[in-house]
């Protein structure tokens, strides 16, 4: 029976060949007709040579100030007269409409408003409301566009940031500098693309995950490079004890000729990879102590970023930094000031934050100017999403918390193509939902891409069979903050 | 003959299936590069069908009509149909393939598209019918020489243009492209009006296809309206339909443009409003108009002048040839894929040489914008700067430059910034800037330049942005206290010793310390190297530096830990968050953080701490230290005073000695670790009490007074017995 089948199978002569090659080569030709790609062989996102952007870019390189942890708009930029009027008194079922809370408010039974104990008064010329804790911020004011629309998916910390920082809830996404070194390259190849630099307040802090900044499924190349403020900035970079500069040049040498070798042998371009990423790593034994060291400063930076700065460690001393790395021509440098999240001991925290971060934000804004910097250099100042506006716990009239609120909160953005001295999109007059113009993460994603010179939906990397990109499958360019 | 017949029968019916195929799927095609080449034959070969078509009409209608027996003849004509056919669906196909690679779009080319398909199938069917339906023959065949002369046309439409055929009868409209650079001297409705119409409308309101009447593609046309006449009432925006119809919600069905055309921008919108408002007149010029803040803006980006250098129309590098002059120390790139410019960033470089510039000579053309900022250039380096005609943008900070280095760059007349930040530039360069027409950015922070001369420089160039350090660091918001000092000190509690290190900071920051509990000043102690401690200590340390407040105290209280007691009995007993704490914390040898919650204090709200430690043999001891978190702001306040009880058993206890804190809080202060000590004649002991008394209340200045919730807190870390 068996051999009857194959028989069977095997009766072709040449005629039925032809005609049965004809359908299959007939259905390939259609397929490509309906899938462009399938016979190119060649990847999508080789399409546009590294480092040359769709269109002329405004930005050519960022500064993110991130406020982990969630700073209160309530406090610091929204301001809400109605809330202080309406001090303690319920939040109108009408205004919160069922939208989900954290674990930590779910089971309140009372949601009372709570007006800032910060006032706020209006600064500059574009007259925009600004809280008194950021007496720094209000003078660069016409120099920065606040956006008081933002608003999140996420509602817990982890989420949130990965969110902001990958467009993703999930981990597992490269991170916003890694996708701009993808786009962009590095313009100093002594130094890494993409710099992370860390700081962190007083109190009980929410961790961060290293992954944050993680290169996903890009080229570990593009990673986030977390420069310490020890007399390691980065780790295992500096010589083993023992190990003269001589002989590891001797040693890199050598190993570069091994795996020349190999990739004669074999052609793997990772191998080329690897011998460029020693060559940087020993490039980067001179250039990293250069950007580290300070004593080149003058006394005037120390005092227009504040007392901090003097601290290696401190956000403040992390702008100064930033400042020079940026100065450097690294593409993307992210900071993360650890420790926002106020639950409880609302106005301590938010008065002690406020502190840390508000001279050395502003200071930067005007060092960037002054040196000719701020118009290629996007600069970013914001947290993972808001705080609420009722009460966290037992309301107490001079103690208060508030819990995480993702439906509105405010971040600001300068320089590199954004429109300086405005004030974009209103929250309602209980600060809890957006009445205008409202900006989500991947609308925020979007418009920075866009600085770049990068179509968001362009920007693109195939992995798992589907193509990523930094603003998943939605996302605008907010046209009205652009200059 | 008989295997070409079948041949080209198979061929024809398969390319019209494909053909009817492809339609049906239309919206899920997307053509690939391959066939797009094929597309673009499509051209070249619909001249097959159209000729031969004609032919093979002439051949039948004049020649076999005659002579209806002649066989080869009749193998002629079936040649001719035949090829005919398949040059038909072949340019229907390719036509497809033109079409779905995009840039038509409209009604002509949809009717293009079908007639073109009916052509091709018809001629199919021709060759069926010849043998198969002979009635039907011939009015097919002027059918299908009708049909492809009306596709024909409209392709030729679709090529040169509508009305490409009739041109030459019409008058020739008056399309004036009128170059401005300034939009002071634009005619509003010729300039900005007319060419929105002309673009968003005119493709429906023209002079061949003018919906609903109206015709918007002259001033005069405008103004008639049509079916409506209240297409423009000058003045009035809000009553003309012109206006109002663009701004009704997409989902009315009298919004303008119709859904699926390409609609107006706001400012296009907001630009019409405000022209008709005006008075809607036609040869209005800008300048005479008065200016509304919200339209400047939109008018003077439509008018942008095309910088000097799009003029040039340089060509684009070659994009290997950047590729290698990129390396580690120097970043070649092009700007962006539309534009030929290039930028290179070869900055903070230690071994710059003029090499680094020489090397780009193949690219001067096209290097717009340079970054040599902190590279130690000298003057005579930025000769050659001279050699890229085409700057805009130069970065020249922080170098050791001076005014007759920068002179050498006069003749870069593209020049729109130059960052001469921390060089040593004089107002001398400022005298003479004739050289850079275009300048708008000049960047002079940390120069020699004095205010009075930046003053002048921006009187005499009132539209050149000026950066320098405008910001006044005397400004008393400015005047702030170094931070406070941190230490690193290996354990808080030791048995022998602890060795304290500060932290440093940058620059020449001075810190000084005292361990006798006094303040320090800068007469006490300068810290230089780690230094140890062999007894319990409060350690409070400064920094200071000149041209900077003192800092903040830090206080740090380290304790020596004596003999482990045997027992240790909590007699009154902490507040407790999750599991009371073992009594014996009091002596872990763990410190605890400046954090308030941290798990290492024992905490007592109002209740006063009792203690009592025993050994089993008695032992000579003279001093008890209690160590304790002070967090004012946060209700953690230290105790009023100490007492220590001891002798050799539980009764008969004797006061050995007591100490009062001293520097009670009367305001918030920073959050600090203390130590309390009671020295005592030594003598031999096995039993100690230990007796701290803590606030009642809180007192009248603290915030927390007028919380009822709110307890006053002993926060105690340890206690050591020597």
């Amino acid at each position: 029976m068996s051999n009857e089948l194959l028989k069977q199978a095997l009766h072709m002569n040449r005629r039925t060949f032809l005609s049965r090659a004809s359908v299959g080569i007939g259905s390939l030709a259609l397929g490509s007709l309906l899938m462009p790609n399938l016979f190119s062989g060649k990847k999508e996102e080789d399409q546009l040579p590294v480092g040359v952007s769709h269109f002329a870019p405004k930005a050519k390189r960022v500064i993110y100030l991130f406020q982990s942890g969630a700073p209160s708009q309530l406090e610091l930029f929204d301001h809400k007269p109605l809330l202080r009027k309406m001090h303690g008194q319920e939040l109108p079922a009408s205004v919160r409409m069922g939208q989900r809370l954290t674990g930590m408010t779910s089971s309140q039974k009372s949601f009372p408003l709570i007006g800032s104990f910060a006032d706020f008064g209006q600064h500059g010329q574009s007259g925009a409301w600004l809280g008194e804790l950021l007496p720094f911020t209000s003078k660069v004011v016409d120099d920065i566009c606040i956006i008081k629309s933002m608003h999140t998916e996420a509602i817990n910390h982890d989420p949130a940031v990965t969110f902001f920082q990958t467009g993703n809830q999930q981990p597992g996404r490269p991170s916003m500098g890694s996708w701009l070194s993808y786009g962009l390259g590095s313009e100093n190849k002594n130094l890494p693309a993409f710099c992370v630099l860390l700081s962190r307040g007083q109190g009980d802090i929410q961790p961060l995950a290293s992954r944050v900044w993680g290169n996903g499924f890009l080229d570990s190349i593009h990673q986030g490079i977390q420069l310490r403020s020890g007399h390691e900035p980065v780790l295992y970079l500096q010589n083993p004890e023992g190990t003269d500069a001589t002989s590891r040049r001797k040693m890199l040498d050598q190993i570069a000729e091994l795996n020349h070798m190999q990739e004669q042998e074999f052609g793997d371009p990772e191998i080329t990879a690897r011998i460029s990423q020693y060559e940087m790593a020993y490039r980067m034994q001179t250039s990293v102590p250069e950007v580290t060291d300070f004593s080149d400063e003058p006394e005037s930076s120390f005092k227009l970023y504040g007392a901090d700065s003097l601290q290696p460690g401190t956000f403040a001393a992390n702008c100064l930094l930033a400042r020079r790395l940026s100065e450097r021509g690294v593409r993307f440098v992210q900071l993360y000031h650890m420790g926002w999240d106020a639950h409880t001991d609302l106005p301590g925290t938010t008065r002690r934050f406020a502190k840390n971060v508000d001279q050395a934000s502003a200071a930067l804004i005007t060092d960037l100017k002054n040196r000719g910097m701020l118009d290629e250099t996007l600069v970013i100042w914001g947290g993972e999403f808001g705080r609420t506006n009722y009460c966290q716990g037992t309301y107490k009239p001079d103690n208060y918390g508030r819990d995480h609120h993702p439906r509105c909160f405010t971040i600001w953005m300068a320089g590199g193509g954004i429109k300086p001295g405005i004030v974009y999109g209103e929250t309602d007059e209980f600060g809890y939902n957006i009445i205008k113009d409202p900006v989500h993460v991947h609308d925020f994603q979007a418009t920075i891409l866009h600085l770049f010179g990068y179509d968001h939906e362009k920007l693109i990397f195939k992995h798992q069979g589907r193509r990523y990109r930094l603003t998943d499958v939605s996302g605008h360019v907010v046209k009205g903050i652009l200059a | 003959m008989h295997q070409f017949r079948s041949i080209s029968l198979n061929l024809i019916y398969f390319l019209n299936i494909l053909l009817l195929f492809l339609l049906v799927f239309e919206d899920k095609v997307q053509v690939p590069v391959f066939l797009q080449v094929a597309g673009r034959m499509h051209p070249l070969l619909l001249h097959f069908p159209i000729a031969l078509l004609f032919i093979g009409l002439f051949i039948e209608w004049f020649i076999v009509r005659k002579q209806p027996s002649n066989e080869s003849l009749k193998e002629v004509t079936y040649f001719i149909f035949n090829v005919l056919a398949v040059c038909a669906a072949l340019t229907a196909l390719f036509g497809f393939f033109l079409y779905k690679e995009g840039g038509y779009q409209g009604e002509a080319v949809v009717w293009h598209k079908w007639t073109g398909v009916v052509v091709s199938v018809l001629a199919g069917l021709l060759v069926w019918m010849k043998d198969k339906a002979p009635t039907f023959y011939f009015p097919t065949l002027l059918i299908s020489a009708a049909a492809i002369t009306v596709t024909g046309h409209l392709g030729a439409e679709l090529t040169h243009g509508e009305g490409f055929l009739t041109e030459p009868y019409r008058k020739q409209a008056q399309n004036r492209v009128v170059l401005i650079d300034n939009p002071d001297s634009a005619v509003v409705f010729r300039d900005v009006i007319q060419p929105i119409l002309n673009e968003k409308c005119s493709s429906c309101h023209n002079t061949n296809k003018a919906k609903g009447d109206l015709i918007l593609t002259d001033y005069t046309s405008l103004t008639k309206g049509g079916e409506n006449k209240d297409c423009l009432v000058p003045g009035d925006a809000a009553k003309s339909l012109l206006y109002k119809y663009a701004l009704l919600p997409m989902e009315d069905s009298l919004h303008m443009p119709p859904k699926g055309k390409q609609q107006l921008e706001k400012e296009e919108i907001r630009l019409i409003g405000w022209w008709i408002n005006s008075g809607a007149k036609e040869q209005e010029k800008y300048v005479n108009l008065p200016k509304a803040d919200s339209i400047h803006p939109i008018i003077a980006s439509l008018f942008k002048p095309k910088t000097g250098l799009d003029l040039l129309q340089i060509a684009f590098a070659d994009q290997e040839k950047v590729k290698t002059l990129n390396n580690p120390y120097r970043t070649v790139q092009q700007l962006s894929a539309s534009k030929p410019y290039i930028a290179v960033f070869t900055g903070s470089r230690n071994n710059f040489t003029t090499q680094d510039l020489e090397e780009l000579k193949e690219l001067r053309e096209q290097v717009v914008s340079i970054d040599v900022g902190n590279a130690k250039l000298k003057d005579q380096d930025l000769k050659a700067l001279q050699q890229f005609p085409h700057l805009q943008k130069l970065h020249l900070q922080n170098n050791p430059i001076s005014d007759a280095g920068v002179k050498q760059l006069s003749g870069l007349t593209y020049l729109e910034s130059i960052n001469l930040s921390g060089t040593n530039i004089t107002s001398q360069t400022l005298n003479d800037l004739s050289g850079w027409k275009n300048l708008k950015k000049l960047f002079l922070y940390n120069t020699n330049v004095s205010e009075e001369q930046i003053a002048k420089l921006k009187e005499k160039n009132p539209r050149l942005e000026v950066y320098n350090t405008s910001l006044d660091l005397s400004d008393s918001i400015y005047e702030a206290a170094l931070s406070t000092p941190q230490c690193k000190i290996d354990s808080a509690f030791f048995h022998h010793q602890a060795t304290v290190e500060v932290k440093l900071g940058r620059g020449n920051i001075k810190y000084y310390y005292t361990v006798d509990g006094s303040e320090p000043t800068d007469q006490s102690i300068l810290y230089t190297n780690p230094f140890d401690i062999d007894s319990s200590v409060q350690l409070k340390i400064m920094a200071a530096m000149k041209g900077w407040k003192d800092s903040p105290i830090a206080t740090y209280s380290l304790i020596k830990i004596g003999p482990k007691p045997d027992k240790v009995t909590l007699e009154t007993k902490p507040d407790r968050k999750y599991k009371l704490p073992p009594d014996s914390m009091l002596v872990d040898e763990k410190s605890g953080s400046l954090y308030r919650y941290d798990k290492e204090y024992l905490s007592f709200p109002v209740e006063d701490l009792q203690a009592s430690f025993m050994y089993a043999k008695p032992l000579e001891l003279s001093q008890v230290s209690l160590s304790y978190l002070e967090d004012v702001e946060n209700g953690m306040m230290p105790p009023h005073y100490m007492e220590v009880w001891g002798g050799s058993s539980k009764t008969g206890l004797k006061k050995l000695g007591m100490i009062k804190v001293e520097d009670y809080p009367e305001a918030v202060r920073p959050a600090a670790k203390y130590v309390l000590t009671v020295n005592f004649p030594k003598q031999p002991v096995s039993y100690i009490r230990i007796f701290a008394k803590n606030n009642s209340s809180f007192p009248e200045w603290h915030t927390l007074k007028k919380d009822k919730d709110a307890k006053p807190r002993l926060q105690i870390d340890e206690v050591s017995l020597e």
